[in-house]
């Protein structure tokens, strides 16, 4: 029969369930008999064996009937750093964190939430270090066209040389070098204020069974999404990252909450609303000026 | 926030005392309010986000003034004032080698319910304010 291993991807023939070395990468797979677990009532021909995807991230579908929710738990690959290589296990979390979020949040264990951290710490860092290079090297430039722009939207002068400008478009050296050193503890502190805010809201809405642990590791492996911020692309990055984590965490917190996805998305869209509402309204403001920018030039 | 644990590696509760114990450093010694920062939402409508006086809540609170901390955001203060309580109560529990206390589910949920009841009163509360000033 043809498997396909979940840290690879790849698939290979053979003729046997259970645990077993994946032949490409060499990790351990487990391939689960489908015939084993529950004993099939009427004993008559045992059923045709279909080509299975490895255990734990080819798991059955929640609801899928007679298992629900039966995946093993397993470590994410990044868990396996020291056999894989640094490179290797992050890419390989990555993908299944943000590629495949279904099915890896509800395989992958919560029960030691700090690997999960320092994968976000990882990809936030790193975003943000980048996002400053391109603030210092682009600053001269952009500050002049966020002025022009503020000039644009109402009440826009009162943002005139203020933190926003400053911020938009790049900090002076030492700024520049106090925010490449402190990227890593704020992107700590973030995951942790960000896990709290969502575990408030999963506990109000009762999809918090699986506790804090769970939630923490959802934001966690979902900040790898984040990375996407490091993109040569200043602002539409951030919007396609903060896009991305939403997405990645709110099927995140259904699969590893077991809760539904109308509960995932509230406790997910809900803090952005009450906590981010000037955040849309500086956004909406930019974008605002932003038209306006282009009418007046058109 | 699993009930009666091990009491031997720092885990979540400390980082979260860490944190705490690092927003009580910042407010007290950085210059937090001479970084001069308008909020947007305020700037767009003339009214107060839910988030609007936390820092000066805290700023305030870190030098002792309770009034001029509780004028800028109740929640603020109490948020700030519970922030560096759980820290130095979690530093005594670490250092006394108690476990982490055991709370059921059901009493999670009324304290997540009764916060964010608090954070929508304090949001009605500055907005009413800012409507009678």
């Amino acid at each position: 029969m043809l498997a396909r291993c979940v840290h690879c991807q790849k698939t290979f023939d053979t003729d046997r369930f259970g645990e077993q070395p994946c032949p490409h990468c060499g990790r351990q797979v487990h391939l689960a008999d489908p015939s084993a677990p529950p004993p099939a009532p009427p004993a008559a021909a045992p059923p045709p064996v279909p080509p299975q995807a490895t255990q734990p991230y080819g798991a059955s579908p929640p609801g899928a009937p007679g298992v629900p929710w039966a995946a093993a738990e397993a470590d994410a690959p990044f868990a396996e750093r020291a056999k894989l290589g640094w490179v290797r296990a992050y890419l390989d979390t990555w993908k299944l964190a943000c590629l495949q979020p279904s099915l890896f949040f509800r395989s992958v264990k919560v029960a030691s939430p700090g690997k999960a951290v320092l994968f976000g710490v990882i990809s936030m860092t790193v975003a943000s270090w980048f996002q400053t290079l391109y603030g210092a090297l682009m600053g001269a430039a952009t500050r002049g066209m966020f002025q022009e722009m503020l000039k644009q939207v109402p009440q826009g002068e009162r943002f005139q040389d203020t933190w926003v400008v400053q911020w938009m478009s790049g900090a002076t050296a030492i700024g520049t070098v106090a925010q490449l050193i402190a990227a890593p503890f704020v992107s700590v502190v973030w995951i942790f204020i960000w896990a709290a805010i969502y575990q408030l809201f999963l506990l109000v809405l009762g999809a918090a069974s699986r506790g804090f642990e769970a939630t923490l590791t959802v934001v966690g492996y979902a900040s790898g999404a984040l990375l996407i911020g490091a993109a040569p692309v200043p602002g539409l990055a951030n919007l396609v990252a903060g896009t991305w984590f939403i997405f990645a965490a709110s099927i995140g917190f259904r699969e590893a909450q077991r809760t539904t996805s109308a509960k995932a998305w509230a406790a997910t869209s809900l803090p952005f609303l009450a906590v981010c509402l000037c955040c849309c309204a500086g956004a909406w403001m930019m974008i605002f000026g932003l038209s306006s920018l282009k009418v007046h030039g058109g | 926030m699993a009930a009666g644990r091990r009491v031997g590696r720092p885990g979540i509760p400390e980082v979260f005392a860490l944190i705490g114990a690092a927003s009580f450093l910042a407010a007290r010694f950085l210059p937090l309010l001479a970084i001069h920062s308008e909020c947007p939402f305020r700037l767009a409508t003339g009214l107060p986000c839910a988030t609007c006086g936390m820092t000066h809540a805290f700023v305030a609170l870190a030098r002792g003034d309770l009034a001029e901390a509780w004028a800028a955001s109740p929640l603020g203060a109490g948020l700030a004032g519970g922030a560096w309580l759980y820290a130095l109560l979690d530093l005594a529990r670490v250092g006394l080698g108690l476990p982490w206390p055991s709370l059921p589910q059901r009493a999670w949920r009324a304290l997540a319910v009764a916060t964010l009841s608090a954070a929508t009163l304090n949001w009605a509360w500055m907005l009413w304010r800012a409507r009678m000033a």
